[in-house]
């Protein structure tokens, strides 16, 4: 099989097939057989393959057909993984100001509420820390004792070009320090003119805007390019007032000290302004490689939490990134260095009580990360990928004084925390027949937690004997994970596809699980990751969780995936040292938060054993397909469970049963679909937190999409019924009133789902 | 894999993070070093008696300056920075020191010293009464500690004392000693009982006074003196105001039995003797003083609530209550060790400012509210933050008085007497309107004082959930 440059047409069977050009002229660049036909796979998928680029030919033939034996992906693992549709990613990345959205419909994930921009994804009811979100490949991390600057909370979704969604078993080259999956959120790679082209000029303007809250938002950014470098400038911009909720579900009240009432169907302190997302990217290429310098800032004027009992009134991040992926005879290699900087500010919105001067609880932190990657080719059918990573933390939380007994010092949260992981990884991926395709993998994550001695307000008891008691105690914590991985993957037929596999996964605790120190109710419940309404104490002894997974998935469909499609995963998940919570029964905590079971309580991080276990199921067919247009149908269904089995307890903010049926009809670059969603009541709570239970609820959504040469027009009209509906994710509503004590807000009442919302949005692309 | 702390690699690791640190440039390290400090006290010092104050003094290591409070304000008070005590009373007076700490120092574990005022115990006795034979009269002794004073007749065959009220009976002439005894102080008063005049009708009975009895129905009247006119007093009747009550007796205390309460009457006495019937003294009121403690519950502060102990007086037959006074806790500054062998800073309340006539639970009364100052302006009376009168419990918002400006340092607490039965258990209708605000130091977060309310009594609960939860009555 040598000559691949005089074989016009190229077919991947199993893999790719796709009709295309080639070029007529070019050497071969690694001289042997195997590497040619290996290489011949790269040209095709790698779109930054220099030999393609560098030798390309002034002119182009067709290429006759070739049918190549199915090679390994030399890149990141996909094993395992899938993404949304990536028209529905195109329509949806175009009327939200919250990327997390966009993983809305990926099989198997769901989303716990936040913030306006900050949504949290949950993998089969794992969620937050427990997830790896990387984006562009750098994990960010969130600087506040209640993550209200998640990840995705730093990313402009309009700049999303793929989601890859690792639900399963997660490969340990995409895993680490998480037990839930990984999400890795990338944008697009820069383009570079071509050798024809002295320069390359986009340019890119959108808007959306959304009835529910009026919220408004703006993308824009240019690229200039060479053949060699290329410069991106990328800003959006996006608003909302507090959403409404289809009618009323609390008591109309006045929020604040000096605030109107406020109406019982809107969702106080669910507004955002002045979320500001902008980067500047430098990007070189040159034989093969690719380096990337990216700068990028995000700044937050206002983001409410009605699930949190203050809001986000400050962010500013910086992210300053350098990647650089070469592309060798031997296989890939990706080193990255990255500096993340983060001062986030809370404090009671307008919605809430000030008390007069306001609660400010101030964070900084800093993140330092770094990776080395290499994916070596050692046969045609045998690949490892190995690397190595660390990622340095460092966190301040500190609130100032405001007066009374909140002075005259300042009350020291968590100071000078650090998170030190380093990592290494080895994972061999071989494909032994046409049929079967196996991947198993290695790693050990060594994470050090620390944290400084710290302070209250002042000497009364009421701080200086927690403060105390923390500072006497060993606060540096080291864990050795070990991860691995193994999964297999068989294709007997073009029409079918199992997977199935084992993993050992483990996640170290956040420096917010373990150094919360202060049992005063005011304190603690200003510490809270999960929008509960609860107080947490951290716990300095926690345990790395461990989870042990296993699932399959069968998937069925026709040979060109055009027709019909059936897909299905079913889990389990054993997790030894889950990092639950028990009621607090010392310190401060009275008698009644022990056993309290209508009211919000005071809680600390525990080690217990917990299993989740599921089934996820998505099919599609296509109706018809005409001149007229295509009728497609999906339907998908979720099922997760998630036990304590040391308390028999339900789990946090597990998804009750729900799916979805959508009828999609595309004619061209048209596509507008009918959605309904249908989910079921939650019951299965947790009672240690006393989640409150939520009704099912039934939605219909409209969608619609257009295209049209540079012009991309996006409308939609979501909750169409106008039902009014609790988020089973949403968390406890606590958005408005006297948030600081636990008695303040009332308990029960679920953060609901936004009413009928108007969507449109416009995007053109120069 | 283990979890464990500080091993070399630990510190290999740090080394390496501290490394990753300093090529970025950053300034990482703890902001507070929280080196630890203690505080020294002093000698304490130990004041003469009679002197009413001392200084104390405390070092703290890190040579920070040194705070104090007193823990026993119903005894002492000392002013923070110079660490001047001031005795109001006798007895043990607690002052804790405090350090806060700063960016390099942790707060300094507190320590307390006590110092012992001792002031003279002074047992004096009024003016004793002139006494002929059959006369009664009643001696007072006043202990300067405030202690109750007990009495007794050194003299047994010239005259017989009630050990409560001090009222004697003559019983022969000549000297009639009177022994005074409070604590372990006593004190003498000698009556010389002259011989009696040519027997007449007896005089009016002085010093009468009337409390309320063990039930609504009962009250017990007593008289202070009275001139027996030369003949031994015989009986004893009592009649109300406005009519229709009466009773009789051979002692000088009668127990009055209402049709079914005794409020909103008053009672007058006459004697009896045998020369005939004198006249009727003036009518006196049923006044009745009353122990109350009312707890509110915090729920944020626990093992600490927010406890108030006091005292008032009743006026039965005319609905008055006065000298609401007593000390609150302040729940906020508490320890680990609850009330009553408590750390928490107590406030002073004794300026009874408001008394409002209820129903509620089916029980007429009062809400009768003390004050720390002579002032009600405690709450935000702005009504933007809901604000009325600045201190009606339930408005404002929480806010200090004056709210932006200058924060006057209020509180209060609001008790329910029940008008006809001030010892009945109250009902939850009753405890609802209980209601306290501290808008002093002790109890302030940012500007916002602590307080206690229900929603179902003033539309909202306490700033820190606090509400009531009891009050309990007793009688003096």
């Amino acid at each position: 099989m040598t000559g691949w440059h005089t074989r016009p047409r190229v077919r991947l069977e199993g893999l790719v097939r796709r009709k295309g050009h080639q070029h007529e002229q070019g050497r071969r660049p690694w001289g042997t057989a195997p590497r040619c036909a290996f290489t011949c796979a790269l040209a095709l998928v790698m779109p930054l393959n220099a030999s393609a680029q560098e030798e390309a030919p002034r002119g182009e033939v067709t290429l006759e057909e070739v049918v190549i034996k199915p090679k390994l992906n030399v890149s990141d693992s996909t094993l395992g993984a899938s993404a949304p549709d990536k028209t529905d990613l195109a329509s949806r990345r175009a009327t939200t100001g919250d990327a997390a959205d966009l993983l809305r419909g990926v099989p198997g994930v769901s989303l716990n509420g936040a913030g306006g921009i900050s949504s949290l994804p949950a993998i089969h009811g794992l969620s937050d820390d427990r997830l790896r979100i990387q984006v562009d490949g750098t994990d960010l991390m969130p600087a506040c004792p209640n993550h209200m600057n998640s990840p995705l909370s730093y990313v402009d979704p309009t700049r999303v070009e793929s989601v890859t969604v690792f639900s399963g078993i997660t490969p340990v080259s995409v895993g680490g320090d998480s037990i839930g999956g990984s999400i890795q959120v990338k944008s697009a790679p820069p383009e570079f003119a071509t050798p024809d082209k002295a320069l390359l000029g986009t340019a890119l303007l959108g808007s959306f805007y959304r009835s529910n809250g009026n919220a408004v938002g703006y993308n824009l950014g240019a690229t200039i390019a060479g053949e060699w470098v290329n410069l991106t400038f990328r800003q959006s911009e996006a608003w909302s007032e507090n959403f409404l909720a289809a009618g009323n579900f609390k008591p109309v009240a006045p929020g604040s000290e000096g605030g109107p009432p406020i109406p019982g169907d809107v969702v106080a302190s669910s507004a955002y302004s002045a979320t500001v997302r902008r980067s500047l990217g430098l990007a070189f290429q040159t034989q093969g490689q690719l380096l990337q310098l990216e700068a990028s800032q995000q700044t937050v004027g206002f983001e409410g939490f009605p699930n949190q009992r203050m809001d986000m009134t400050s962010n500013d991040n910086w992210l300053f990134t350098i990647r650089y992926t070469g592309t060798f005879a031997w296989g890939e290699l990706e080193a990255r260095v990255s500096y993340q900087d983060t001062r986030h500010e809370m404090n009671m919105g307008p919605d809430r009580y000030s008390y007069g001067t306001g609660m400010p609880m101030d964070t900084e932190a800093k993140t330092r990360a770094g990776l080395l990657k290499a994916n070596v080719t050692l046969s045609d059918s045998h690949l490892l990928r190995v690397g190595a990573e660390f990622l340095y933390y460092t966190l301040y939380d500190f609130w100032p004084p405001v007066g009374g007994l909140m002075g005259p010092s300042t009350f020291w949260n968590v100071d000078f925390g650090q998170r030190l992981r380093a990592d290494a990884f080895a994972e061999w991926e071989a494909r032994w027949t046409r049929a079967w395709l196996t991947q198993v993998g290695v790693r050990n994550d060594t994470v050090m937690t620390n944290a400084g001695p710290v302070q209250g307000y002042n000497a009364l008891p009421t701080w200086a004997d927690d403060a105390a008691a923390f500072n006497a105690l060993q606060r540096e914590q080291i864990d050795y994970n070990w991860d691995f991985a193994a999964l297999a993957r068989y294709t007997p037929t073009s029409t079918q596809t199992y997977e199935g596999g084992y993993a050992r996964k483990s996640r170290s605790p956040n420096l917010y699980q373990r150094y919360p120190w202060s049992t005063n109710p005011m304190a603690a419940l200003m510490n809270n990751l999960v929008g509960d309404g609860n107080g947490y104490i951290g716990l300095v002894t926690l345990r790395p969780e461990i989870a042990h997974t296993f699932s399959v998935t069968g998937d069925w469909h026709d040979t060109a995936r055009t027709s019909w499609g059936v897909k299905a995963t079913a889990y389990y998940t054993y997790v030894h040292d889950y990092i639950d919570a028990r009621r607090c029964n010392f310190g401060q905590c009275s008698p009644e938060n022990v056993t309290a079971t209508d009211s919000f309580v005071l809680l600390q991080y525990v080690n217990q054993t917990a299993q989740l276990y599921g089934l996820d199921l998505s099919a599609r067919v296509l109706f018809v397909e005409a001149s007229w247009g295509s009728l497609t149908g999906n339907a998908a269904l979720g099922y997760v469970r998630g036990e304590n089995l040391s308390t028999h307890d339900g789990l946090y903010n597990i998804m009750p049963l729900d799916g979805t049926l959508a009828l999609a009809y595309q004619l061209g670059t048209w596509k507008t679909t009918a959605e309904a969603q249908a989910v079921a009541s939650k019951t299965h709570v947790s009672q240690v937190r006393n989640e409150i239970p939520t009704s099912g609820y039934f939605l219909v959504n409209l969608r619609t999409s257009y295209q049209w040469k540079f012009i991309q027009v996006d409308g939609s009209i979501d909750n169409l019924l106008n039902r009014l509906y609790s988020n089973p994710l949403g968390g406890a509503y606590v958005g408005q009133g006297p948030s600081m004590t636990t008695f303040g807000i009332p308990w029960g009442v679920a953060v609901p789902g936004p009413a009928r919302s108007f969507n449109v949005a416009l995007n053109l692309h120069f | 894999m283990r979890t464990r702390p500080g091993t070399k690699l630990t510190r290999r690791l740090a080394l390496a993070a501290l490394a990753i640190a300093a090529l970025d440039g950053c300034d990482e390290g703890p902001a507070i070093l929280a080196r630890p400090q203690t505080i020294t006290f002093a000698t304490a010092p130990s004041p003469p008696a009679n002197q009413a104050s001392a200084t104390v003094s405390a070092t703290a290591s890190s040579g920070l300056p040194v705070s104090y409070r007193s823990t026993t304000p119903s005894v002492c008070l000392v002013d923070s920075d110079s660490g001047l005590v001031t005795a109001t009373t006798s007895g043990s007076c607690t002052i804790a020191a405090n350090q806060s700490g700063n960016s390099t120092y942790a707060p300094a574990p507190q320590v307390t010293q006590d110092i012992v005022f001792a002031f003279f115990e002074v047992l004096t006795f009024s003016p004793a009464p002139a006494l002929s034979l059959y006369d009664l009269g009643t001696v007072t002794a006043v202990d300067s500690y405030g202690r109750p004073v007990s009495y007794a007749s050194s003299t047994p065959s010239a005259c017989s004392v009630d050990s409560l009220t001090g009222l004697v009976t003559t019983l022969s002439t000549g000297d009639c000693t009177v022994v005074a005894s409070a604590g372990t102080l006593q004190a003498t008063q000698t009556l010389s009982v002259s011989a009696p005049p040519i027997p007449t009708p007896p005089g009016a009975p002085s010093g009468v006074s009337a409390t309320a009895g063990d039930a609504a129905d009962v009250a017990d009247v007593r008289i202070g003196g009275i001139s027996a006119g030369g003949s031994p007093i015989t009986g004893y009747s009592v009649s109300s105001t406005p009519p229709g009550i009466s009773a009789a007796g051979a002692a000088p205390a009668i127990t009055v039995t209402c049709p079914s309460s005794c409020t909103g009457y008053a009672f007058s006495v006459t004697a009896t003797n045998g020369i005939g019937t004198g006249p009727p003294s003036p009518a006196v009121d049923i006044v009745t003083s009353y122990d109350v403690v009312a707890t509110f519950h915090e729920p944020d502060t626990q093992p600490n609530d927010s406890i108030f102990v006091g005292s008032f007086t009743l006026d039965s037959t005319n609905g008055a209550v006065s000298n609401l006074r007593g000390r609150l806790s302040e729940a906020m500054t508490g320890g680990p060790t609850p009330y009553p062998d408590d750390t928490m800073t107590w406030l002073t309340l004794d300026h009874q400012l408001s008394i409002v006539p209820v129903t509620l639970g089916g029980a007429s009364g009062f809400l009768v509210t003390t004050f720390l100052l002579d002032t009600t302006d405690t709450l935000s009376m702005d009504p933007v933050y809901g604000g009325t009168d600045g201190w009606s419990p339930g408005t404002g918002r929480g806010l200090y008085y004056g709210y932006p400006g200058t924060n006057p340092g209020n509180a209060y607490v609001r008790i329910f007497v029940n008008s006809a039965d001030p010892l009945a258990a109250l009902v939850q209708a009753q405890i609802d309107k209980l209601a306290y605000a501290d808008c002093t130091p002790g109890g302030m977060m940012g500007a916002s004082c602590m307080t206690g309310t229900t929603v179902p009594g003033y539309g909202t609960a306490g700033t820190m959930s606090g509400y009531p939860v009891s009050q309990a009555t007793t009688r003096q």
